[in-house]
């Protein structure tokens, strides 16, 4: 598919679905499976870079092995494969409901490639607690700020899904990827939806921003350009149990961030602001720790704020969606294992080797607690993610384990340098093969990856 | 739908890969570049309207050519499909 993500770019080639970069949203519903057939309709030979062979995630779900879209079941031009997406909290537990999913390429050794060309979209579930009506009469419905566009048709649209990508492009202005780098890629534009620095008009009330860092390897630190605070409602695919008050929210590759931010507060004086970034990255290896300062920040995204007052039903609520609670008796008898993500001899490693598909490093047994920590030694950031479940922070020397931010359900954890990170999990309702790998997917694609296979009790 | 392997091919991409790269980034202090990319064209900030991708659509049946096989899927028939979609990669 050509595509100028700017007037001033040229038209490049992108990898699509269904001819949209990002890809098309899914609005999906708890207690309603789908099944969706994706059909490989590449050319046969890939211009540049990216691979004409595909297999799609849907990043956070609780997916069957055979549609969790594994790295090596790929597939060439001219096929297809059905997933099955059961839409069922994990365990049959509503406290596990997810909200901020997404879905990418996830094709072994070409996934960074292949979602660099534009193969990644969201997939958002609601259910009877985050029913996506702020004007529902269920007093159960949190009524947070509803309405995802539907393409050109933003009325009444509240609720923004943002993927934050950044790119690069050579001197007449096309896509243009470095195979070769296999620290990271870092681009110089950063396209929001696919467009580079857009603007984006909003009335005087509250809004929803579910904000996606789409890799591959730049980490973001988000803050609006005139500090002003917000409501941190969600933390990757999840709402936390409790609203947090933020200023900015760092982020890894494929992590997310569910805000609500209440435009209604400005003074009529303000009619633009900016989503800025103020991590400080200067090479793939992560963020420093020093943010950059505020008026040196690039920035994002530009709102333009609307005059007028306007009605807004949406709320906030004191409490969102409460925990799975995590036992005394299932910490004592967790299985505990150790991952060292960490750099051998110049390459991406887990526990000192290559991923390899036909090695299992891990047999976890369905519904039994395991405790899994960790760790990277060297100098460099790496954001792990697991498919299948999510896990909870219990220790890290990183993050203050009470953060009721970090603290909540997550499926990314960000490691930096030296940092350890003990995380409690449990794998629910499907069996099979998945992995776990670094999300700074250029790692993942050179091989810092491991396979864990889920078996029946 | 899965070919039955194509892991000898990706084999060999992957450790040649892995080997050159090794070549180039050999150390475990510092990441050696071979030059900073170059930058992209400098563009004006904030003149395109953001945009949002359409809504997935439904069909309205499961696909029939072929149909899907449940056998394939675990708990299909526990949890069976109430709205089936079709996606083109292209």
């Amino acid at each position: 598919m050509a595509a100028r993500p700017h007037p001033q770019l040229g038209l490049s080639n992108w990898s699509s679905y269904n001819g949209s970069v990002p890809g098309p949203t899914f609005i999906a519903k708890y207690g309603e499976p789908v099944l969706v057939r994706f059909k490989n309709e590449l050319p046969a030979v890939i211009q540049g870079f990216g691979s004409s062979e595909i297999i799609t995630h849907l990043h956070n779900a609780s997916t069957a092995s055979e549609s969790d879209g594994f790295p090596t079941d790929f597939y060439g031009p001219g096929e297809f494969k059905d997933h099955h997406y059961a839409n069922h909290p994990a365990g049959g537990n509503e406290t596990e409901c997810k909200g901020t999913l997404w879905y990418h390429d996830h094709c072994m050794d070409f996934t960074s490639q292949n979602t660099y060309r534009g193969l990644a979209g969201f997939y958002l579930l609601f259910d009877e607690l985050d029913t996506g009506n702020e004007n529902d009469p269920n007093p159960d419905a949190l009524r947070l700020p509803s309405g995802v566009p539907n393409g050109a048709n933003t009325q009444d649209c509240h609720d923004i899904p943002l993927v934050i990508m950044d790119r690069r492009f050579n001197s007449n202005g096309i896509l243009t990827m470095d195979v070769l780098d296999m620290d990271g890629v870092l681009g110089d534009k950063d396209l929001v939806n696919g467009l580079v620095q857009p603007y984006f008009e909003v009335k005087r009330r509250k809004y929803r921003l579910r904000l996606l860092v789409g890799g591959p390897s730049r980490f973001y630190n988000f803050q609006f350009s005139n500090s002003m605070t917000y409501q941190v409602i969600g933390n990757d695919g999840n709402l936390l149990e409790a609203p947090v008050t933020a200023v900015n929210s760092p982020m890894a590759p494929a992590e997310r961030i569910d805000l609500v931010v209440d435009f209604s507060t400005l003074p009529a004086s303000t009619t633009t602001l900016y989503l800025v970034n103020r991590a400080d990255q200067p090479d793939p290896r992560g963020p420093r720790d020093k943010m950059l300062p505020l008026n040196q920040s690039p920035r994002v995204l530009q709102f333009r704020i609307l005059p007028g007052a306007v009605a807004d039903p949406s709320r906030v609520p004191s409490t969102l969606r409460p925990y799975p609670p995590i036992s005394e008796a299932e910490l004592a008898s967790a299985v505990r294992r150790t991952w060292r993500f960490n750099r051998s001899n110049g390459l991406w490693t887990v526990n000192g080797r290559l991923f390899d598909p036909s090695r299992v490093d891990a047999t976890v047994v369905q519904g039994r607690p395991e405790v899994w920590t960790m760790s990277t030694s060297g100098g460099w950031s790496h954001p792990v993610h697991f498919h299948l479940e999510e896990g909870r922070i219990l220790t890290s020397n990183d993050v203050d384990e009470d953060d009721p931010v970090r603290g909540g359900r997550k499926d990314v954890f960000p490691l930096h340098g030296g940092d350890e990170v003990e995380v409690f999990v449990k794998f629910h309702d499907w069996i099979g093969k998945y992995p776990m790998h670094c999300h700074n997917t250029v790692h993942e694609d050179h091989a810092m990856m491991v396979r864990f296979d889920v078996a029946a009790p | 739908m899965v070919p039955g392997s194509s892991h000898s091919r990706r084999g060999f991409l992957q450790y040649s890969a892995l080997a050159s790269g090794a070549f180039f980034i050999n150390t475990k202090t510092s990441a050696f570049r071979l030059s900073d990319p170059p930058a992209s064209p400098a563009t004006a900030p904030f003149i395109q309207r953001l945009a949002f991708p359409q809504w997935m659509v439904p069909t309205t049946l499961s696909p029939t050519d072929p149909p899907v096989i449940p056998a394939a899927h675990q708990r299909f028939d526990e949890f069976l499909p109430q709205k089936y979609y079709e996606m083109s990669v292209r």
